[in-house]
């Protein structure tokens, strides 16, 4: 067979394989094997997937995984999120479109707090998502701000799929947060200005809550939430960034001090047991644990599927494609991601895509940091965009029935278009995404 | 059937057990770091050991949670087919696909694991580092969790042929 022949026949057993609903590890894991064995010729190869493994056990970066998921689930069953809502949704409420916006900044500020993104959709799918309904809001807007809003949390630090970036790109993961950072302020900003713009075109979608509504709440409760949910959880999230970003603690320092800070606050707020702890731990290593033997067989697939010619073939494509227009080639590039991103996870399309792509970009004078952020953007993109958006699964669990699936597609359409804007945004002003970066040591 | 319902669930058992013991060390990686961070920015006495530890501690979890996360079924795939089954053809797409992809993948990393793991205790393999440990006990460990990752499989495997034959889930 030629390169070209056996490229494309890897390509197609993984598509067809993926198709047959065989989990995405064992795809990557026995395709590897296979295609290892019967075109390298060479037991060494097997070598090579033992070192895989050792290496990936051993990587110092990824030791910060576990302890972000258990900082997110700690401040999340500390029950601080739920506070958090309360108090802003009633400062808020008053004008026009505001529990939207106040969804928004909250689920930006639980973005901050945990590093994946299902928590924050399921949160606000159960306080504010009924909420906004109940004050008339528009059942498409309601769904998307929650939606939108909720896969914030995989752009802004602390990220998984950002530290598994900065493991692949042996790019720093300080940095690589501080881009995250810009472009996910960045993105929370578009969808506020997307609400307001919204709110004064169809004033009806989001009416302000009224008197009645406003005066249910005790004000003096309402203070003590602040002070006692707003104030330590933004203190708790300023400490552990700042620290990475100052270049003070090691992210792993930093993640370790984020969920002893996490378990702290749930014992002030009296949710600290040895039940927590362990619901905590289990629920770390089993997403850890996915992640990482995703990142293990994804290695061994790539490394077999570029060894085999594939990076030369797909390369050839792009550039034949691109003609030598290198904002063309991006754009095919970011196409291929969106599509990768049908049919894969966000770990699936990471580690497929950083080797294959990143060479090419490098080349053509594309800046790593930068085009690392627009990845996380695109990966952002790809839970929301249907048929396969993990943001519509989530919110579905939890969504109160009258809010239907065809709603939740509809509401997540004007989202997706603003965070195709944005990337265009992030082409032609590279600093949204640089300047933070730049004041990092 | 009966007692190979008693021996599939004794699987299950121990790959839960397993994957919930592992889970305790991101609580002990925590404790770890912040103890590192008291010695060494208030007592200036930082240690070589426990940044490695914590890798070593982190890598055991994650090899060992895999059957864990296997036997709750988390393992990321695509259902655009699959939404539209029962769980009788789920089990038969399942029973056909295991023996390329999942037997093949375990059937040659355990062996080759195990074979590294022996090599590593035959060569009193250290670690690099200035700490230095042994890594024998570490490779064996991640041989371990591949032999456990493929016993669980070989239940979920049996599991399948069983539901696509007899109709019964055990």
């Amino acid at each position: 067979m030629t390169e070209t022949g056996i490229v494309i026949a890897m390509f197609f057993s993984f598509l067809f394989s993926l198709f047959l609903g065989t989990p995405l590890v064992y795809v990557l894991g026995g395709l590897s094997i296979i295609f290892g064995f019967l075109f390298w010729g060479d037991t060494n190869i097997i070598a090579l997937f033992v070192r895989t493994t050792t290496k990936l056990a051993t990587t110092t970066s990824y030791v910060c995984i576990p302890l972000f998921i258990i900082m997110g689930a700690a401040l999340e069953k500390s029950g601080a999120a739920a506070e958090l809502f309360e108090s802003i949704h009633v400062i808020m409420g008053r004008i026009k479109g505001g529990l939207a916006i106040a969804t928004v900044i909250i689920c930006a500020l639980m973005g901050a707090a945990t590093g994946v993104i299902g928590a924050s959709i399921t949160i606000m799918g159960l306080m504010a998502l009924p909420a906004m309904l109940k004050c008339g809001y528009s059942k498409t807007l309601a769904s998307g701000v929650v939606m939108a809003g909720g896969s914030l949390g995989s752009l802004i630090p602390p990220s998984v799929i950002l530290v598994v970036y900065a493991g692949l790109s042996q790019l720093s993961i300080s940095k690589l947060f501080a881009g995250g950072m810009g472009s996910g302020l960045f993105l929370t900003f578009l969808y506020i200005i997307y609400i307001v713009v919204l709110c004064i075109i169809k004033p009806d979608v989001a009416p302000p809550i009224t008197q009645e509504q406003r005066e249910s709440y005790d004000k003096k409760e309402l203070q003590k939430m602040f002070w006692s949910s707003f104030v330590p959880t933004i203190s708790l999230i300023v400490a552990v960034l700042g620290s990475i970003m100052s270049g003070i603690a090691t992210p792993n320092e930093a993640s370790a001090l984020g969920a002893l800070g996490a378990f702290i606050l749930a014992a002030f707020k009296k949710k600290f047991n040895m039940k927590m702890v362990m619901e905590c731990s289990y629920n770390a290593i089993k997403t850890t644990s996915m992640v990482v033997w995703i990142i293990l067989t994804a290695s061994m697939f790539t490394s077999v599927f570029l060894g085999l010619g594939g990076g030369r073939v797909v390369t050839e494509l792009i550039m034949n494609l691109g003609g030598g227009n290198r904002w063309l080639i991006l754009a095919i590039i970011l196409g291929i991601i969106a599509l990768m991103g049908l049919f894969l996870d966000s770990t699936g399309t990471l580690m497929i895509g950083v080797p294959l792509f990143t060479p090419i970009l490098y080349s053509l004078g594309f800046d790593p940091l930068w085009f690392g952020i627009i990845f996380a953007v695109m990966i952002q993109l790809d839970y929301l965009s249907p048929p396969f958006a993990y943001a519509i699964f989530y919110l579905r669990a939890v969504a109160p029935p009258e809010v239907t699936t065809k709603d939740m597609y509809y509401a997540i359409i004007p989202f997706m278009l603003v965070q195709a804007l944005s990337i265009v945004i992030m082409c032609f002003f590279p600093q949204i995404i640089q300047v933070l970066p730049s004041m990092v040591k | 059937m009966k007692s190979l319902s008693v021996v599939l669930k004794g699987i299950d058992k121990i790959s839960i057990f397993l994957g919930k013991l592992f889970s305790v060390t991101t609580i002990i990686i925590m404790i770890l770091q912040v103890t590192e961070i008291v010695l060494r920015y208030i007592l200036k006495s930082p240690t070589i050991w426990i940044w490695e530890l914590c890798v070593y501690l982190y890598g055991a979890a994650f090899v060992m949670a895999g059957a864990w996360v296997l036997q709750e079924d988390l393992h990321v795939r695509t259902d655009l087919l699959i939404n539209n089954l029962n769980d009788r053809q789920r089990a038969f797409l399942d029973m056909i696909m295991y023996p390329p992809l999942v037997f093949v993948f375990i059937f040659v990393m355990t062996p080759a694991q195990i074979s590294a793991a022996i090599h590593s205790f035959l060569i009193k393999e250290t670690s690099f580092n200035a700490w230095g440990p042994p890594l024998y006990h570490f490779k064996a460990i991640l041989s371990f969790g591949f032999v456990i990752f493929g016993l669980q499989a070989a239940a979920n495997w049996i599991r399948s042929i069983v539901l696509v034959f007899k109709g019964v889930e055990i």
